[in-house]
């Protein structure tokens, strides 16, 4: 193999990392919005990762369910909606830059912005070759929200 | 560029082409028969009347769309995009008039282009009802 061809294959593998850190990022808060708590934090935690937010820091993915099973699950009330993920995949780490609006239904019916902020992401990718959310700390301007929200 | 890439630049172009009222460019990436809410569009003229249009005069809009979860299998595309729209009111203010979850079905055709073969929006609030005896008025639907 040419360099030139290793050049493009390290590009390719890089490109299809990208598009599946986008894919967890964006996932991740359709299943949250959807209270589908056991699928996010199976499929994109590791034992250890850390969620850290202007609320407080959760150490682990046991300490992580334990918090999310305090939010009333009131069916689909609001949406988190991300900007366009500023991602630097390093072997086999990342670091992602997400913008993210809250979107939440109102007592009378309307649509109201709850929160916005960023999520400031670190990844590895696991032995199966997945990746994986290590640590998230998440910037906010707003109403408080849960820590693991 | 990725297949993925591919069908995230069709959810993308036809948002703006809804918002800028370039209706025939976004009607354009359906197929002769596709489902909308449920039921089968056939034609570009069943595409606008179950999508529902606004007039430029009394919409102006802008859809912003979330990363969207994109899986490819084959020539066939579902993606989940969730999208609100900002509109400007008479006053001169700006409000969210819509927030949905598009779940799409696309199919690549032989020339590679991705087209919309189902499009199912879930609006976070259901659609007011229309005082009795009037039409529903339709604004801020993502096409």
């Amino acid at each position: 193999m040419s360099d030139t061809e290793r050049d493009i294959e390290r590009d390719g593998d890089t490109e299809r990392d990208i598009e599946q850190i986008r894919l967890l990022i964006a996932r991740l808060v359709q299943l949250y919005d959807l209270h589908r708590h056991d699928e996010w934090i199976a499929a994109y935690l590791t034992d250890d990762t850390v969620l850290t937010s202007p609320g407080g820091t959760l150490y682990g993915r046991e300490a992580i369910r334990a918090e999310i099973s305090k939010v009333p699950d009131n069916g689909w009330s609001g949406v988190h909606l991300l900007g366009e993920p500023a991602i630097t995949v390093t072997g086999s780490s990342a670091h992602a830059l997400t913008d993210v609006v809250n979107i939440k239904v109102t007592e009378a019916g309307t649509y109201a912005v709850t929160g916005f902020g960023r999520y400031d992401d670190r990844l590895v990718r696991a032995a199966d070759g997945t990746w994986r959310l290590t640590v998230r700390n998440r910037s906010i301007a707003g109403a408080a929200a849960p820590v693991a929200d | 560029m990725s297949d993925a890439q591919d069908v995230a630049t069709v959810l993308a172009r036809v948002a703006q082409a809804h918002g800028d009222h370039r209706d025939e460019e976004w009607i354009a990436q359906y197929t002769t028969e596709t489902t909308i809410w449920g039921a089968l569009a056939e034609g570009s003229r069943s595409v606008r009347a179950l999508l529902g249009l606004a007039s430029p005069a009394e919409s102006h809009a802008v859809h912003f769309q979330s990363i969207p979860v994109i899986e490819i299998d084959g020539p066939v595309a579902h993606a989940w995009t969730d999208s609100f729209t900002v509109s400007l009111d008479p006053a001169g203010g700006f409000a969210i008039t819509s927030v949905v979850r598009l779940e799409d079905e696309l199919v690549r055709d032989g020339a590679g282009r991705w087209t919309f073969a189902r499009r199912l929006p879930t609006p976070l609030l259901p659609p007011a009802s229309p005082p009795a005896g009037r039409p529903a008025k339709v604004t801020g639907r993502q096409p």
